[in-house]
């Protein structure tokens, strides 16, 4: 029965590869309703809709309404964004189509070919040159700017993206090309790469400028469909890659930022159980239908990127958690490559056909091998909503087993210990980059398939504790329930560090909060808080360190932090000159932040059974009867000693022999990770 | 043969080993690309790392730079026989081109690997530096005549003992290259890769045992092996020949074949370039390392482009040569170029043979150098500068699609920097970088497109560089046309010259510092990729839309039978 709900219902929708989750906290009971339905085949709207109607909660009876969405996401993969033209540099039209030049695989000279964003006859170029130091060498040429305008409009784009060369350093010929499309075109969606991205490197910034006219038309189009079955608009928010929210208003303007929208809910709200525990650095561990996303913390803060890799190497500049996806998941395919050895992923048997045990003719995934192993039950999870065939199962195992001369049985518990290798291969490869012990993390795991691999994957690694939360299959979508506003302006500085506190830089700092500020929109209050951000480097290298820190920060801390950070990533001091690249502002204006106070919300909606049972599994190769526990009759301070299965609607927890784990006062599950855990 | 059941290990347990030692490698490179200085490691990624066990068999590489992954257990194995005795913590540099060293330029960093006193393994770096002293700055020279004004050559030299770095041996190295404070940063990280390297392995012993280590070592090398013996299953038993010349020596001298026969028995391929032209006095001929890498490169790309490199398919692999050529050339002859363009040209002419035995599989020809030049002096305020430019061109079609534009031939693999950057670091105005129209060799698939890009110089530069195949376009294959030559060229005061007008010299694509002056123009043109069968039978909705992305001119559309007064 639908819970009583009013118009103060908040709602956090996560559209994921696979399953569209939702978490609503019923305002008359406290408590929170949670759902998770495979994705629609309509379309995101009807998704979003057929999730709400799941959990009986109607969408005007919504007041807040925050939305993880891969929208962008797959409309810069499958190209299905609106039709777009760009305005370039004479001379630089083709930097688009160029890249970094750099092919993936060195030996794959046949690898396909990916169409340029803008096809080549609908880049334009115009003349005028802006030098390295922002000087006009040579004046814009607007016959130019007119003629590019016209030879777009003949071809009927909806959009135009303008990406000058060294317009970084001076934006008044982009600005200058945008006024006379408002003049000629007004109709038309414009991004000006000054307002996206306004940041040195050519390719970046065009790449970025690029995308984000590409997202425009559609992003309008659907929150244009979306945003009339509200009837509170104004409490619509979207979670952008950077893992904070954007209104409506800046989504629309900005809409790249979203391009990495779907993962972030679940990282912060991860590394907030982390922090809430006490602990400084955390992995967190979302494992999927079709991926893993990994995300690491460090001293209480998630670790951000400035550019993320879309597709097919295609980077997008925008700030955002430094998330990383690896292929592998409940779908992950089990197969023999060419040289005869098993492997798992990274191709995935999706929603459709799904693993071989949804009976539609999908190929053995690790599903499969999770049901035969028992660490899945027979019935299935997702409170039944795919009911599983353990048969499907054998038998697709059974004809990857059979070259190899071995047992389905055998295979799946070799596929276990496959896939938390990787998964640990991966997280090692992320945390080398950040020169720290892997040994003092906690790991945090959640997602549908988390739980049934954490343990596994911790032992890989040598972490000693694995951290389940509460409603761990859906904890993305509280993630962004949780989550405050936030905006990040950025500009191009480079200047020598000493110059730090000159007037002209904390001018630039200035304007750059006032921009972010305004982004923010209406709902900035006065408890609005702000950082300073900037990227350092010694003079002579590329890559530049991050840092983030106060007004009131003086040259020679930022140097001194500058250095100690160097040297816990690469090892060294240098102690020669330092240049800061990159400056911003981040502005937020802080929601509720007790995470953990949402976590312990009751579900509002008990489902399945309290009773403790056993079930059959495979433990190195040998049947074993295991205790199986529901997870919510289970008190806090109850210790349960592994092999055990802890079990709740949406998923399943496994703790393997010689692991234990403990219900912690939050109601979190906390499973010493035994040192043989996975061997 | 062994295989994981009679090492101990299931077969779960040895793919878990194996891709850790992948991975391990991986994490190499990671830290170096972090942690470097100069612009060859940071963006070219012009390095290669790998793991090798105690006696210098290499277990596992990542794919780097195709020019590097020839013979780099060969340099290990040279570094151990040469070396009396080798210590835990002991640094070893080595980048002799006649003991399995690329060029000088290539610096391998390597460093033993013990666990509890035992040297189980090696960790290696092969990566490009900057500079490594020698006549012109950054290498590259086109007119050295032996390999001593190449550069310093280090043949197995122990850096740090045990720990300990010898600062005789980095002072004479810092004393004798250009920009020297970069070269350190750049050491300094390869070594920590080899670092990280060494705490993965103990880890993993710790973990599994040595005797298990040492099972999954065999069983990665088998790996392979099996691999690629499954993958030269689809190459015909038989003979082939194939062909490719340099086209000058830089002296007026040229074109020079390297010819290749290769020969297909049931589990083995021997590549023999017994027949190739002599060695020259110019920096053209291809240290045997690099010869080593273009029968590697050339043959996993056709075979298997994904296969795990380590020392269990080399062997599969036998190279014939005659000391004295281009391709196996006797000290002291001059080697720089050879990880460009001679590697390049022995590459295509084992692809020119393959071709033969694959004729669907090998593409046709691409434009094949890294037209690799560079730039230095002083600028304004009287600081040096030392920018070096390498580039991507038009790659060749093949049976089912068109070459690939703007893309590295299959020896190199390098991203392009940022012109913006560039031009606050360097006294430099980038003018375009565009795609060249009607470069790819017509065909019923088209060659991909080269390049040109045109920088300012805002300095007074000398200008140094190693090119070829200016005359030569790449290669069309069946009925196919060739792709359009590379060239370089300078524009001064509004007239364009080639290298050899301007500057009296022999060759248009090798010379060493000629000086540009404050205002010309630098002009980089790398070539089209070949066509792959007759321009008649290709698709007549391709051409229409190559004509109207201009990748081909409505003038050049004639070889494909479109009447040129169609608007496009």
């Amino acid at each position: 029965m639908p819970p009583e709900m009013d118009d103060r219902t908040e709602v956090g929708v996560d559209i994921g590869g696979t399953f569209t989750d939702l978490v609503a906290l019923d305002p008359s009971t406290g408590g929170l309703v949670t759902g998770k339905v495979l994705n629609s085949p309509l379309g995101l709207t009807e998704g979003v809709l057929a999730a709400c109607d799941e959990v009986g909660v109607p969408p005007e009876h919504i007041r807040y309404f925050v939305h993880g969405t891969t929208l962008v996401t797959n409309l810069l993969i499958e190209r299905t964004g609106g039709k777009l033209g760009l305005i370039t540099s004479a001379g630089f039209r083709d930097v688009l189509e160029i890249g970094y030049a750099f092919r993936k695989g060195t030996f794959h000279f046949l690898h396909d070919h990916i169409p340029p964003l803008v096809p080549r006859h609908l880049r334009t170029e115009v003349g005028g040159r802006i030098d390295a130091g922002g000087e006009v060498e040579e004046p814009l040429c607007e016959p130019d700017v007119v003629a590019a305008i016209e030879a777009l409009l003949a071809h009927e784009v909806e959009a135009i993206a303008v990406s000058l060369y060294n317009s970084y350093a001076n934006p008044a010929h982009e600005r200058r090309v945008a006024e006379i499309i408002h003049d000629l075109a007004p109709q038309l969606f414009v991004s000006l790469s000054v307002d996206v991205d306004p940041r040195i490197g050519e390719y970046e910034r065009v790449s970025t400028c690029t995308l984000n006219a590409m997202a425009t038309p559609v992003f309008h189009r659907y929150a244009g469909d979306l945003s009339p079955r509200f009837r509170h608009r104004d409490g619509i928010r979207y979670m952008h890659s950077g893992g904070g929210l954007l209104t409506l208003e800046e989504a629309r303007l900005r809409p790249i930022q979203l391009a990495k929208s779907g993962p972030a809910g679940g990282a912060l709200a991860a590394s907030a159980v982390a922090r809430h525990l006490g602990f400084e650095h955390a992995v967190t561990m979302d494992v999927g239908g079709t991926s893993t996303d990994i995300c690491i913390m460090l001293g209480g803060e998630i670790q951000q990127r400035e550019v993320v890799e879309l597709e097919h190497g295609i980077p997008a500049r925008i700030r955002s958690l430094d998330i990383h996806a690896i292929g592998a998941g409940g779908g992950s395919i089990v197969s023999l490559d060419a040289g005869g050895a098993v492997s798992v992923g990274p191709r995935s048997a999706g929603a459709t056909p799904g693993p071989a045990c949804y009976g539609r003719g999908g190929p053995a995934a690790v599903t499969d091998a999770n049901l035969v192993l028992g660490i899945l039950p027979d019935i299935g999870l997702l409170g039944g909503g795919v009911p599983l065939d353990r048969q499907e199962s054998l038998r697709a195992l059974e004809n990857v087993a059979r070259p190899i001369g071995t047992s389905a049985e055998t295979l799946a518990e070799g596929v276990w210990a496959i896939v938390n290798a990787n998964i640990a291969q991966a997280i090692r490869e992320i945390t080398v980059q950040q020169g720290t012990d892997i040994r003092e993390f906690v790991l945090v795991a959640f997602g549908g398939a988390g739980p049934q691999h954490a343990a596994g994957v911790a032992a890989e690694l040598g972490i000693g504790q694995v951290v389940i939360p509460n409603h761990c299959s859906v904890l993305s979508a509280i993630g962004l329930l949780t989550a405050d506003l936030k905006v990040f302006a950025a500009q191009t500085g480079l200047f020598p560090i000493e110059a730090l506190t000159d007037a002209a830089v904390q001018e630039s700092y200035e304007r750059l909060r006032e921009q972010a500020v305004e982004r923010l929109g209406a709902h900035a209050g006065p408890d609005i808080v702000s950082e300073r951000f900037a990227g350092l480097r010694y003079v002579g290298q590329w890559h530049y360190v991050p840092l983030t820190f106060s007004e009131s920060e003086t040259p020679d801390r930022l140097y001194e932090r500058f250095e100690a950070q160097h040297e816990v990533l690469y090892g060294t001091r240098i102690g020669t000159a330092v240049e800061i690249v990159d400056i911003g502002v981040t502005v937020l204006q802080p929601r509720e932040r007790d995470l953990a106070a949402y976590l312990a919300r009751a579900a509002s909606r008990s489902a399945g059974s309290t009773d403790a049972s056993t079930r059959r599994m495979l433990q190195d190769g040998v049947p074993t009867q295991v205790a199986v526990h529901a997870r919510q009759a289970l008190a806090a301070g109850a210790r349960l000693r592994g092999p055990c299965l802890v079990e709740e609607p949406q998923s399943v927890t496994y703790v393997p022999g010689g692991s234990d784990t403990e219900v912690m006062p939050e109601g979190y599950l906390s499973i010493s990770v035994g040192v043989d855990g996975s061997s | 043969m062994s295989t994981p059941a009679d090492t101990h290990l299931d077969p779960f347990t040895a793919e878990i080993m194996r891709s850790y030692l992948i991975s391990t490698v991986r994490e190499m490179v990671v830290t170096t690309t972090r942690t470097a200085f100069s612009t060859c490691f940071c963006h070219g990624e012009d390095f290669t790392c790998a793991l090798f066990d105690g006696e210098g068999v290499m277990i596992a590489q990542d794919q780097g730079v195709t020019v590097h992954t020839g013979a780099m257990w060969e340099a290990v194995r040279y570094v151990i026989d040469t070396q009396p005795s080798i210590s835990e913590g002991d640094v070893f540099l080595h980048n002799d081109p006649y003991n399995w060293g690329t060029h000088q330029a290539d610096c391998m960093v390597c460093r033993p690997i013990f666990y509890r006193g035992e040297r189980v393994g090696f960790a290696a770096n092969r990566g490009h530096w900057t500079d490594i002293g020698g006549m012109a700055p950054g290498g590259w020279s086109g007119t050295a005549e032996d390999v001593v004004q190449e550069g310093l050559i280090l043949s197995s030299i122990r850096l740090i003992h045990a720990g300990e770095v010898n600062e005789d041996i980095r002072r004479f190295l810092l004393r004798n290259v250009r920009m020297a404070d970069q070269l350190w940063g750049d050491i300094q990280s390869q070594i920590a890769s080899n670092i990280v390297a060494e705490r993965r392995i103990r880890h993993l012993i710790d973990r599994y045992g040595l005797e298990r280590f040492q099972a999954s070592v065999s069983y990665t090398l088998d790996y392979s092996r099996r691999r690629f013996r499954a993958g030269l299953e689809s190459l015909p038993d038989g003979a082939a020949s194939g062909e490719d010349v340099i086209e000058d020596d830089g002296r007026g001298g040229g074109p020079f074949p390297i010819r290749v026969t290769i020969t297909k028995t049931k589990d083995k391929v021997t590549a023999d370039f017994s027949d190739t032209h002599a060695q020259v006095m110019g920096p053209v001929n291809c240290s045997l390392a690099c010869t080593k890498a273009a029968v590697v490169g050339s043959l996993v790309s056709t075979i298997d482009p994904e296969i795990p490199l380590n020392s269990g398919l080399m062997d599969c692999i036998e190279l014939a040569t005659r000391p004295g050529t281009l391709v196996h050339p006797t000290h002291p002859a001059p080697t720089f170029a050879s990880t460009a363009d001679p590697a390049a040209r022995a590459c295509e002419a084992m692809l020119d043979a393959l071709r033969k035995l694959l004729p669907d599989r090998v593409p046709a020809g691409s434009y094949s150098t890294g037209n690799n030049v560079t730039g230095g002096g002083y600028d304004d305020e009287g600081r040096e500068f030392l920018w070096y430019v390498y580039m991507a061109g038009g790659c060749g079609a093949h049976r089912l699609r068109d070459g690939s534009s703007a893309e590295w031939h299959v020896m190199a693999n390098c991203k392009s920097e940022s012109m913006e950057t560039w031009e606050v670091r360097y006294p430099v105005a980038f003018q375009s970088y565009r795609l060249l129209p009607d470069s790819g060799g017509a065909g019923e698939a088209r060659g991909g497109l080269g390049t040109e890009k045109c920088l300012r110089v805002l300095a007074d530069t000398r200008l140094t560089g190693i090119s070829d195949h200016h005359e030569i376009g790449a290669r069309g294959v069946r009925d196919g046309l060739p792709g359009t030559p590379n060239g370089f060229a300078i524009v001064r005061d509004g007239a364009e010259y080639t290298i050899s007008e301007l500057f009296s010299l022999p060759s248009n694509s090798k010379f060493s510092n000629v000086p540009l002056r404050k205002g010309d123009v630098f002009v980089t043109r790398q070539g089209g990729g070949g066509g792959f069968g007759p321009p008649g039978r290709r698709d007549r909705d391709l051409v229409e839309r190559d004509v109207r992305e201009g990748y081909v001119t409505a003038q050049a559309a004639v070889v494909y039978g479109r009447d040129p007064a169609l608007s496009p």
